[in-house]
């Protein structure tokens, strides 16, 4: 549908992607960018806004009618602690393979970064509701002295806090969220959320979450610890953190990758050198997560090996 | 005018326009566009960390995940902790202590803990068997070292068996002491005022860490006597320089203990309460700290403490202040009486000093500036009452107020720091200006939970 006054702005070329609600007041949400402040009670019916946090070529660009209700920040983030929750909630069962691997990043001699796989693993996990998890593991390869150096420990949990830590009711307030970019992706809009901590000397990164705000879901994130360390003594900094979802079977977003890279400081490889081991000055850490099958209806008997382990 | 006329014709044309014909409908988007804007999404990462990284060997695996239900189901092997720690320390009243401590175990057998000591100059064994098993713990098996060490609060559900026979030095006002129990001092300079006296008993405990909570409930059976000192060496002080060892008293008991414990991250606050014994060996102890942000870059952390004792309570279970957790600039041990009321205040900045000075220095040593202030009384009940609550005397508030470092250290405990400080006396009553280092908790007063 185009609404005819939106066919006039079309033809004076406004040098603006203009966006009309047809469905919802405009609750306000570009005073949160920085703009001039909007009215925070508007007539209903259809009315304009001006959408500039989209960097486009306005002048050459169509018109596009956007249904969508516009929301403000907190109605986002509101929005998606419940989509997560309700996502979780609606989870019993899931199976997936997990690779995991560390990658020792090192300049050698030359300057040139001489990569090695340290350790690599491949599981098997099944997880059922309510604390139901089997591990089988397929294969480890490792560079490690003692081959308990590294592992990989699953838990039961289908909440993915790695995903969503910040948008979480208890930790949203320790966090200052602005919207950086909006993005048209065909009937969808997606957001992106940039995220820090409001105090400098609580333990928490800076990052930025993708927002599909058609389900308002977390589609992509990223954090880092780049101006200060979680752990002072051995890491430098975390360069970068990236966690990506992907959809299963049509609605079941699911994190598909993990992927970061730490700075270790020359103390913590000097320690490590006195245990005999090597460390580089940089470590890559990957996850990826493959055969996602969700709510396929895993049998208890599955599980039962966990149960006699935990007996005994 | 031709000109004119053309435009309002060509504007009459674009508003006479039959809306659908004009118009250019939106096609329906493709249904995997979102899935190509990740998709680009990731290609980027892909560069960024490169092939190395984000490539796996997939040979072989389909047929490993295909028979993986296949395989036998025997239970993964167990995840030892093995562990070799020194025991090293040095008091006036014990001399030098050298020993060893072993732990080991697995979440299936708990673990155990055993040390033991030899105290040189009085020829004194020290030593310790403790048990820690996880009894209830949903979800899956723990990571090892996060097994081995007692839960925490903010960490998962478990409930945990504790129990412990020790012949140990136990520190007087265990709450305010320094880990070392201020052995660094004593070997220095010889004038750490810490005292320490004997325990030798046996503690069984149960431990629940539940949401936002821990409560801890056992019993303590032992025999506690005071220790004499036994050397006065120190490698740069005066021999007679070296305080006294506060002398316990001679006891014997078998008591119930229980502790509670409360914590919100998101809150920045912490309390808890202990109540230790029965009749006149009653002690009852409480601390909160609560910490605001000012702006991105402070924090201000307001603590505050209160404790009653039994009026004929045991000395070694009296309230004193002094040292490096309450009124910095009192020597260890001023008080010994049956009830303590404490409050401090921290401004925390988020700077790193080195940095801004431009001072070279290892990345990992960020010092933050902090500033402090302390007021506390000590005091026994006028009337000689066992009472929880007593009004302090007028004249028996200290206070000490100072500033220094503190450095994050983030190990083995995520909010473990070490702070180094200048501390000045407020009042008469302040004692004198002390230099010092202390490793702690965000909040000193409150401690782990």
């Amino acid at each position: 549908m185009t609404h005819p006054v939106l066919q006039r702005v079309r033809a004076f070329a406004l040098p603006t992607v203009l966006l009309l609600s047809l469905a919802d007041p405009i609750t306000a949400p570009i005073a949160a960018q920085g703009m001039p402040p909007q009215p925070t009670e508007v007539s209903a019916g259809p009315l304009f806004a001006v959408e500039d946090t989209i960097p486009v070529p306005s002048m050459l660009m169509d018109v596009q009618v956007v249904t969508a209700s516009r929301v403000s920040i907190d109605e986002i983030l509101r929005r998606v602690a419940e989509g997560e929750a309700h996502r979780d909630s609606m989870m019993q069962d899931q199976s997936f393979t997990m690779l995991a691997a560390l990658t020792y990043l090192d300049p050698g001699k030359s300057g040139a970064e001489a990569t090695k796989r340290q350790w690599e693993s491949a599981t098997q996990v099944f997880r059922k509701r309510p604390d139901k998890v089997r591990t089988v593991p397929l294969r480890t390869r490792s560079s490690f002295k003692d081959a308990d150096d590294a592992s990989v420990e699953v838990g039961p949990g289908m909440d993915e806090e790695l995903v969503n830590f910040a948008f979480q009711p208890r930790t949203r307030k320790r966090f200052e969220f602005r919207i950086e970019q909006r993005q048209l992706i065909g009937d969808r809009v997606l957001y992106v959320l940039a995220f820090r901590p409001r105090s400098k000397l609580d333990n928490l990164p800076t990052g930025r979450a993708w927002v599909d705000t058609k389900e308002f879901v977390i589609v992509r994130q990223e954090f880092w610890y780049r101006d200060r360390s979680p752990a002072p003594l051995f890491f430098k900094s975390i360069d970068s953190c990236v966690i990506e979802r992907t959809q299963v079977d049509g609605k079941w977003w699911v994190m598909s990758r993990i992927l970061a890279r730490v700075q270790v400081t020359s103390l913590a490889r000097f320690m490590a050198r006195a245990g005999k081991e090597k460390l580089p000055p940089t470590i890559d850490f990957t996850l990826s997560i493959r055969d996602w099958k969700v709510n396929q209806g895993l049998d208890d008997a599955l599980f039962v090996v966990q149960k006699k382990e935990k007996k005994n | 005018m031709k000109r004119l006329a053309l435009v309002f014709g060509l504007l009459a044309l674009a508003l006479a326009t039959p809306l659908d014909a004009g118009a250019q409908t939106p096609a329906p988007p493709p249904s995997d566009s979102l899935f190509k804007v990740l998709r680009a999404l990731s290609d980027s990462t892909d560069t960024g960390f490169g092939t190395a990284t984000v490539e796996f060997d997939t040979t072989g695996l389909d047929s490993l995940v295909g028979s993986a239900l296949l395989l036998e189901a025997t239970p993964p092997p167990a995840r030892r902790v093995s562990q070799l720690y020194p025991v090293i320390n040095y008091h006036r009243a014990s001399g030098p202590t050298l020993g060893a401590g072993y732990r080991f175990g697995s979440q299936t057998t708990g673990f155990l803990d055993l040390r033991g000591s030899y105290a040189f100059t009085p020829k004194l064994g020290r030593y310790g068997f403790g048990y820690r098993k996880t009894l209830w713990a949903p979800g899956a098996r723990m990571p090892r070292f996060e097994a081995a060490a007692p839960g925490r609060i903010g960490e998962r559900n478990r409930l945990d068996l504790e129990l412990r026979y020790a012949r140990k030095t136990v520190p007087f006002m265990l709450e305010h002491s320094d880990p070392d129990a201020g052995g660094f001092g004593a070997l220095i300079s010889g004038t750490s005022a810490q005292s320490i006296f004997e325990q030798r008993g046996f503690t069984g405990a149960l431990a629940l860490w539940r949401g936002d909570w821990l409560l801890r409930a056992g019993v303590l059976t032992a025999k506690e006597k005071a220790l004499p000192v036994v050397t006065r060496f120190s490698l740069l002080g005066k021999e007679e320089d070296v305080p006294d060892n506060t002398v316990a008293d001679a006891d014997e008991f078998t008591e119930p203990f229980a502790e509670l414990g409360f914590r919100r991250r998101d809150w920045d606050f912490a309390a808890t309460a202990t109540l230790h014994g029965t009749g006149d060996r009653r002690r009852l102890r409480g601390a909160l700290g609560k910490a605001m942000r000012l702006g991105s870059n402070f924090k201000v952390g307001v603590e505050l403490e209160g404790g009653a004792a039994a009026a004929a309570a045991p000395r070694q279970r009296r309230f004193e202040i002094g040292g490096a957790k309450s009124v910095p600039s009192l020597p260890y041990g001023q008080g010994g009486t049956d009830h303590l009321v404490m409050s401090r205040f921290e401004l925390r900045g988020a700077q790193d000093v080195l940095n801004a000075l431009h001072l070279p220095h290892p990345q990992w040593l960020v010092l933050q500036p902090s500033l402090f202030f302390d007021y506390a009384n000590v005091w026994n009940d006028p009337a000689g009452r066992d009472v929880v609550f007593s009004k302090p005397p007028g004249e028996g508030w200290r206070g000490s107020a100072g500033g220094g470092f503190a450095w994050r250290l983030g190990v083995p405990e995520p909010d473990v720091t070490m702070r180094m400080w200048m501390a000045w006396p407020v009042g008469p009553r302040g004692g004198e200006p002390q230099f010092n280092f202390t490793v702690g908790r965000t909040f000193e007063l409150v401690g782990r939970l």
